[in-house]
């Protein structure tokens, strides 16, 4: 049977978006949802905007991310996210644990090159 | 800036969509929901809120994400219109053909009613009613009422003028109406003597045979009055009647002779069953007399 590529993509996309999206926030500090796929789609990993938000929201819940109404230089609110400290914290294991995957892929790429 | 129609209801479909999370949260979903379409509005000017909402994807889908990741059950998936609509056709279609059959079944059943003409019969529920012209009995299960039995005979002044309605009433009886030619409500009934079977109130007279004391009545009314006739399994003979008559029976059979020299105004009605004929009149002192029987037959003598 042929691998069905869209469904392994969604797969390995799952884990690798909330790294993506943590990672993305911790370097902006704070951001909306508007601003996270604005960004996601300059760096070429566009999400759909019925995927970001149940995602923010279950990451919220699971206490990584932290948010704030402000209404401000705009005509309506916007909930703007953080991270907290678990966040800043699973983002650093996150980072090590892809880090070694990568490490690993790279090594077996060169393996197939020799 | 105005939030438009189709982003509101957009949003009610989500939140009801949203089902097993709490209301608080629902309220936080649906607000960072429409601060997101107002942002697009906003920096897309040009974009209708339906080409956002569209690329938002079905309330039903973005409801089921937010379920997803928090591990619950997701509704079901919302059905394609097309579909929706075919399976309420479907459903539709069937639901009329069982009324059909019902109705074919409840129509051609001899179980349930037989009207047997040669012999003046009227069989409902395979013969737990059977009203019997022929040997002039009405019978329920084991209960058997026919001509010979003891009875009681009585009568009353009654003033048409007076009293506005006579009211008799009836489960399981034989009753006929006959004019009286004084002013006075006569009866003479066979088998046994109800208590309290009439009842007067000012300008109303209430004669009722009830349950358990199967009968034969003859009743003698005064011209002009207005009678009225409720019962359940019973058989009616009405002799050239000079007064105005309401009959309401479930099942049984209405015996009519008319007075050739009265006009009669005639609204009968048969569920299940047959009627004959009547010359009906519609000039003003025309008689009324009003027939409707569910199950059994009205005929004209």
């Amino acid at each position: 049977m042929i691998l069905d590529i869209d469904n392994w993509k969604a797969q390995i996309r799952k884990g690798y978006l909330d790294l993506c999206i943590l990672l993305l926030i911790q370097a902006k500090e704070r951001l909306y949802g508007f601003d996270i796929l604005d960004h996601l789609k300059d760096l070429d990993l566009p999400v759909k905007e019925g995927t970001l938000y149940p995602l923010l929201n279950r990451m919220t819940n699971d206490g990584l991310l932290t948010s704030v109404w402000e209404t401000d230089k705009s005509t309506h609110p916007r909930k703007f996210y953080s991270l907290t400290k678990v966040g800043k914290k699973t983002l650093q294991d996150m980072q090590a644990e892809f880090g070694k995957l990568a490490e690993v892929y790279k090594k077996l790429n060169r393996l197939e090159e020799k | 800036m105005s939030v438009p129609k189709i982003l509101e209801e957009y949003l009610s479909k989500l939140e009801k969509t949203l089902g097993p999370i709490s209301v608080s949260e629902k309220a936080e979903i649906i607000t960072e929901i429409k601060s997101h379409v107002m942002e697009a509005m906003d920096r897309e000017g040009a974009k209708d809120a339906g080409s956002i909402l569209a690329s938002l994807g079905e309330p039903e889908q973005v409801a089921n994400r937010y379920l997803l990741e928090r591990g619950l059950k997701p509704q079901k998936p919302p059905k394609h219109p097309i579909l929706k609509w075919v399976t309420v056709g479907f459903l539709g279609t069937v639901g009329l053909v069982m009324v059909f059959v019902l109705i074919l079944l409840w129509k051609f059943t001899p179980i349930i009613i037989r009207v047997d003409e040669q012999n003046d019969r009227v069989i409902i529920l395979g013969g737990l009613i059977d009203v019997n012209g022929s040997a002039d009995s009405v019978k329920v299960g084991s209960i058997h009422v026919s001509d010979r039995n003891n009875g009681f005979v009585g009568s009353m002044p009654f003033d048409p003028a007076q009293i506005k309605s006579l009211e008799i009433t009836f489960i399981n009886a034989k009753i006929e109406l006959a004019n009286s030619n004084e002013k006075k409500f006569e009866w003479d009934c066979s088998g046994s003597k109800p208590d309290n079977f009439i009842t007067q109130g000012k300008d109303r007279v209430k004669f009722s045979l009830s349950e358990g004391h199967q009968s034969k009545c003859a009743f003698k009314i005064p011209a002009g009055s207005s009678v009225s006739v409720g019962g359940v399994n019973g058989k009616v003979y009405i002799d050239k009647p000079h007064f105005a008559l309401s009959i309401r029976m479930d099942n049984g059979k209405v015996d009519f002779s008319p007075d050739p020299v009265n006009k009669y105004k005639f609204v009968n009605s048969v569920v299940h069953g047959k009627m004959d004929s009547f010359d009906s009149s519609d000039v003003k002192d025309a008689i009324n007399i009003s027939i409707a029987i569910k199950n059994g037959k009205i005929l004209k003598n």
